[in-house]
């Protein structure tokens, strides 16, 4: 009792001569955060006041808010870069690559974290060096296979290349998540006659939860916005993503703000809502496996 | 037993099988090709041996490519990082409003490369852009930004920084929460004043994020490539031929894949070097 109310008659007069220097640090903080707020803001909201103007005011008045708001380069735009086809698409693109990947890459997470099979120090030298490989690195030989194997401009073709490319990714991720598990449940588990596919599905991935979801949403904005490999390997505007709408208007030798500018927005709204409404697990998911190793 | 050893291979298996088909095979291929020459007389391919990086290494824009580079390293690296943590330990504090600062911060995030590219070059343009509005407003002169020689690296800096800043501030807000808030209450307690508590005790338990985000950040920037395609195309002279462009250039726009594939050849290297000295770090700070 008198050990706590030592302790917080010393926070007090801690606090007395601190205050007046915290409330200089406050304003101070807020005033840098504000300032690097405008920084991350500024460009999109540039975006989104260009979106609602006509292609005429954005050549007068290229920086403020609409004057008359124009909500027609949404349809327009829309239309245009064919966004019902290829939305449809990059969901198709984005949801199985997910799927596969969560699937493949927390089996490989689990034998690497729980099972250490020999060889296991150098697959994650590997997987390490594999995370850093650029696609240029490799593009034009795969291109050549894709023929070969018959994949090219096929839909499981463009996925399988996504599930490559971001597996290294995953599995570290994953793979450090399982790493703090604690081993007593799955060794109780097993005590009690389960089997190690059971062990996997009732005990581990459960508790693995916020490591899925982190990985899940970081592979699937990539993704989402991914680009070059899209144009190389598929054809066919009818298997096209998102983002080959968006380079639609872009491409042309005058580009047209107002519908870029929408067509940027209709490709943001998605992922930005979802990145907000599940920031706090994804911050915690990384926090709490993502970034050992 | 003999299945148990099996089992986690066979877990491995499917993840490592399609690294190997889509990603390691036409990698090695790739290192193969830059030991090919196309032939003039023929028209063939033809085993080359070193000429190709012999042909790289006496060519004068490979190195001014490779100066830019090094450049922009030596630049972006320390600004973002910096920048990041910074901002990680400003939304890492209790203040009020901060969940809505934290949200804002991140959003960049989402955005892809390319679109931010194209946002960035509508607010720099020289006639029209946001950026020269806000300087004339304030009574600075216009300036050229992404057409300059001098400042164009610098604008891709700011570009590239407007994705990374708040990346990497993830990673290292991610490591500041992981740090036990009593551990910095007990030294406030025993008198340590903010810079104290920080240098003391915040830094070195982020030290193992720290090395993470140095390297990934460094590889990251060392293969920076969609704004320079989209915003400058390695110019004004050459000012932001950053190395991934020059390979992309010399092997898609000219097509010679032998020059092109040895320059990737090179920078593999490079990044492996880079990889070492992210496991060097981090066997130091275990």
């Amino acid at each position: 009792m008198s050990a706590i109310g030592k302790v917080s008659l010393r926070d007090n007069i801690l606090q007395r001569g601190q205050r007046k220097e915290r409330g200089k640090l406050l304003v101070f903080n807020h005033a840098v955060l504000l300032v690097l707020t405008a920084f991350a803001v500024i460009p999109l909201l540039v975006l989104a006041f260009n979106s609602l103007k006509t292609e005429l005011e954005i050549g007068q008045n290229p920086l403020g808010p609409p004057t008359r708001i124009v909500i027609e380069n949404f349809p327009t735009a829309w239309e245009e870069g064919d966004f019902a086809i290829t939305m449809r698409n990059s969901v198709i693109y984005v949801v199985a690559t997910i799927a596969a990947e969560l699937v493949l890459g927390g089996l490989a997470a689990y034998a690497l974290a729980r099972k250490k099979p020999p060889g296991s120090d150098l697959l994650m030298l590997y997987f390490l060096i594999a995370s850093t490989i650029p696609v240029w690195m490799y593009i034009v030989p795969l291109f050549v296979q894709m023929r070969m194997m018959k994949m090219l401009g096929t839909f499981h073709g463009l996925i399988l290349i996504y599930i490559a490319g971001n597996a290294p990714l995953t599995i570290f991720l994953l793979r450090s998540y399982m790493i703090d598990l604690p081993r007593e449940l799955e060794d109780a588990a097993r005590v009690d006659g389960a089997n190690e596919f059971q062990v996997l599905t009732r005990i581990v991935l459960p508790l693995t939860k916020p490591g899925f979801l982190t990985v899940g949403l970081v592979v699937g904005l990539g993704v989402w916005n991914e680009y070059t490999l899209a144009l190389t390997f598929v054809h066919d505007p009818n298997r096209f993503p998102v983002t080959t709408s968006f380079a639609k208007f872009v491409d042309r030798f005058d580009t047209n703000w107002a519908l870029t500018s929408a067509g940027a927005i209709i490709i943001l709204f998605p992922v930005m809502v979802l990145f907000l409404a599940l920031q706090r697990q994804f911050i915690e998911g990384l926090a709490e496996g993502g970034i050992k190793t | 037993m003999r299945r148990q050893q099996l089992l986690p291979y066979l877990f491995l298996a499917p993840a490592l099988g399609l690294l190997i088909v889509f990603n390691l095979v036409p990698t090695i291929a790739t290192l193969v090709e830059s030991t090919f020459i196309m032939s003039l007389r023929s028209g063939h391919r033809v085993f080359a041996g070193f000429a190709n990086y012999e042909r790289i290494f006496n060519d004068p824009i490979f190195w001014k490519s490779f100066q830019v580079t090094v450049v922009f390293s030596l630049l972006v690296n320390p600004i973002q990082i910096a920048l990041a943590l910074a901002l990680a330990l400003l939304i890492n504090q209790k203040l009020p409003g901060i969940g809505i600062f934290r949200s804002i911060y991140l959003l960049p995030i989402a955005v892809s490369l390319n679109v931010t590219a194209i946002v960035w070059g509508l607010m720099l343009d020289q006639n029209s852009g946001m950026v020269n509005g806000i300087l004339t407003q304030l009574g600075f002169a216009r300036q050229p930004f992404l057409h300059s020689v001098d400042q164009a690296l610098w604008s891709i800096i700011l570009i590239a920084s407007w994705i990374g800043v708040p990346l990497w501030s993830l990673f290292i807000l991610a490591g500041l929460q992981n740090i036990s808030p009593t551990v910095l209450e007990a030294a406030k307690i025993d008198g340590a004043n903010a810079w104290q508590s920080f240098s003391k005790i915040t830094l070195p338990l982020l030290r193992r994020v720290l090395a993470f985000v140095l390297v990934a950040d460094t590889v990251a920037n060392f293969l920076m490539f969609a704004p320079i395609l989209l915003l400058t195309q390695g110019g004004p002279r050459l000012s932001t031929n950053l190395i991934m462009y020059e390979t992309y250039r010399r092997g898609f726009i000219y097509g010679d894949l032998g020059a092109s594939s040895a320059m990737l050849t090179v920078m593999l290297l490079i990044v492996f070097l880079i990889i070492g000295l992210e496991l060097y770090l981090l066997r130091g700070a275990e």
